[in-house]
């Protein structure tokens, strides 16, 4: 999906399984084990 | 004449495909959903007395991404003799298009950035300084709107200029330890028409496909030890070129502050997105579809019946020759045919591609995860299962979109109880249209019963760990009717011209059979088959013709039994014939895609294996259903 270090990511729904992120103005559908991947750097 | 080699990139979703259509007329299926483009689609256009060739690519996020379709972006760029490229860009998110642009500008191709979306973008109060980043990135850039042809006639006239914009393009400057070892490695780099920089960062980038380009491999370690200390490269360099898209990005844009505007998109994915209302109108989407496919399917069906049947008994009264004997069954097979099959495929490509531009499919994708992921099968299975419903052969393509070859042949087993459009139109333009309604909801929820008992079956026998779902929601939009349309007709060309005169054939082999009277020699060795299904001998004749064109299987059975099917067959037995004919890899064009994709062997097996279980399946249903 072309996520780099540093972007800022909003979650906007949560559903079993997955949730769905804005990057910017797109959005993403991503499985929670690929989200749990993503490092938090800032809150 | 001058000729030009030119490659569509970009992000996916962000409309090459619409691109190509404006450049060089209507050639291929346009939706709003990631993914629809999965191979290179070719198309020529002469401006100025230069012939353009442009190639449009499946979307892809950047050129450092393994997945197929940047494997197949890829080959086009590096393997193909290029001219230039031109990368579409989506307006509302600019610096995601930004980076990719930098990757293919530091191969050192000659470039145009192409603008879309700019109506959108306007509605999220975002402005782009086009003239600004042209500065800024040295490459032409051009403001496109490829629905209203927008820009279209100077992105024509920047293409022929292509060829100029190679060496005075934008360059990314990385820091001193990492562009010390870009040049150490350039210097180990065999001659080639990829860029020496280019090849260097991606063998930096840790991209093992881009180390045959080097004369000795030990550079790898040397700059390996040269670079211990240093934060790791290859997310160093991406982080480089995010920042500079950002800051690029900052520059050009212009944000206008959007007064008390509710996010319908946001309300609209709240409720589509539940956990129980997404499943629940999807589930509902699904149903009205069905139901708007029965009900206006059968209403046209009705007129085209009488219509055809007023025209062929024309024929009823003239003096019978053996010529036109065959000629009437040719007719009555072209007849059959178009008032069976049209109105169903017409009319389901017609509610896909509204379903595609509004952007819900990849929402049902979310939805059906769950359930699809319980069957073995990754959610974006959906898409070709979705396309299957109007055509097996492509959806056998569509099927790319997928990682492995295992997740790909899974989905495609399932085409077989995945009734396309030409099996809908016989389950309801005979079953439904000779045994009711529920007779036909019956064959459909059969398939469904058939497809579950296969799909796990084939579960258990292949081992596959699905991928997890990583996907794009397109934006809402209104459907254009004019792309709905001119999509409609681009998969419906294939019926017109092929399946028609395939009728027309079917019906005057069939024609020339009886008048033989061969027809007996050919239900002879099947005899056990139609026994087994408890179906008239002659029933076999649509369902081997139907192999070969799927459409011919209504028709051939209104010529070998006559119009008054409800009196020939029983109920029980329609619903035999519709399940037996509905199951299986449906036809020889199918079998021919999956040939191309799974290779001989396995292509063969699947259509064997189905047709058997589609066979076996009907035969005992008969036998339960007859008990009660």
């Amino acid at each position: 999906m072309g996520m780099v270090p540093g972007e800022k990511i909003r979650v906007t729904n949560e559903i079993p399984g997955s949730i769905v992120v804005k990057v910017k103005n797109k959005k993403f559908v991503l499985d929670k084990d690929i989200a749990k991947e993503i490092k938090v750097l800032k809150q | 004449m001058r000729k030009l080699k030119i490659l569509l990139i970009g992000q996916p979703n962000v409309g090459k495909s619409s691109l190509l259509n404006a450049l060089v007329g209507q050639r291929v299926v346009v939706s709003n959903y990631p993914g629809t483009t999965v191979e290179i689609t070719q198309a020529e256009k002469v401006f100025n007395n230069t012939k353009i060739e442009f190639l449009d690519t499946p979307g892809i996020y950047s050129i450092s991404d393994r997945s197929e379709e940047e494997k197949v972006t890829e080959k086009a760029l590096f393997e193909k003799e290029i001219d230039g490229v031109v990368v579409v860009a989506d307006e509302t998110s600019l610096e995601r298009s930004l980076y990719m642009l930098f990757q293919i500008l530091e191969a050192q191709i000659p470039t145009i950035f192409a603008l879309n979306f700019e109506k959108e973008a306007k509605k999220k109060g975002i402005k782009i300084d086009c003239k600004k980043l042209e500065k800024l990135l040295n490459i032409p850039v051009v403001l496109i709107n490829p629905l209203t042809k927008k820009g279209i006639a100077e992105l024509l006239a920047v293409t022929l200029k292509i060829k100029e914009t190679a060496k005075r393009s934008f360059k990314i400057e990385y820091d001193d330890r990492i562009e010390k070892s870009i040049d150490k490695i350039s210097l180990q780099i065999r001659t080639t028409f990829i860029s020496k920089r280019f090849i260097a960062l991606r063998i930096l980038e840790e991209d093992k496909d881009f180390y045959k380009y080097l004369k000795d491999k030990r550079i790898i370690q040397e700059v390996k030890k040269s670079l211990k200390n240093h934060l790791k490269v290859a997310e160093n360099i991406s982080i480089d070129r995010y920042g500079t898209a950002a800051f690029i990005a900052e520059k050009v844009t212009q944000i206008i502050p959007l007064r008390g505007r509710k996010d319908l998109e946001e309300d609209v994915d709240n409720v589509l997105l539940h956990k129980i209302w997404g499943p629940f109108f999807t589930g509902l989407s699904f149903l009205a579809i069905f139901g708007a496919l029965l009900y206006f399917g059968n209403l046209i069906q009705g007129v085209l019946m009488g219509l055809t049947e007023s025209f062929l008994s024309s024929f009823g009264t003239t003096e019978h020759s053996v010529v036109s004997m065959v000629l009437v069954q040719g007719l009555t097979g072209l007849a059959a045919g178009i008032s069976i099959a049209l109105p169903y495929v017409f009319l389901f490509y017609l509610l896909l591609g509204l379903l595609e531009d509004v952007g819900l499919l990849s929402r049902f994708i979310v939805n059906t995860e769950r359930f699809l992921k319980k069957l073995g099968l990754p959610g974006k299975s959906f898409i070709p299962l979705v396309l299957g419903l109007g055509c097996t052969a492509p959806a056998v393509r569509a099927a790319r979109i997928l990682s492995s070859k295992k997740e790909q042949f899974h989905t495609v087993s399932l085409f077989a109880f995945v009734p396309c459009s030409s099996r809908i139109a016989i389950i309801m333009g005979v079953v439904g249209f000779y045994g009711g309604l529920k007779l036909a909801f019956s064959v459909f929820a059969t398939l469904l019963i058939a497809g579950l008992i296969w799909a796990f079956g084939i579960k258990k026998i292949i081992k596959i760990k699905s991928e997890p779902l990583l996907l794009e929601l397109p934006p809402y939009r209104r459907p254009l009717i004019k792309n709905v349309l001119a999509k409609s007709w681009l998969r419906m060309k294939d019926f017109v011209y092929i399946v028609m005169p395939l009728l027309v054939i079917g019906g005057i082999a069939y024609g020339i059979l009886d008048i033989l009277g061969l027809t007996k020699s050919i239900v002879g060795p099947f005899l056990p088959i139609t026994a087994w299904l408890r179906l008239p001998a002659l029933t076999i004749i649509p369902l081997i013709f139907g192999f070969l064109q799927k459409d011919l299987t209504g028709a051939m059975l209104l010529s070998v039994l006559g119009n008054k099917i409800s009196l020939v067959l029983t109920p029980l037995q329609i619903f035999t014939f519709g399940l037996a004919s509905s199951i299986g890899i449906p036809c020889i064009i199918a079998l021919g895609m999956l040939v191309r994709e799974f290779g001989f062997k396995k292509a063969i097996t699947l259509t064997i294996t189905s047709i058997i279980y589609g066979f076996l399946f009907a035969g005992f249903l008969t036998r339960i259903i007859s008990l009660f």
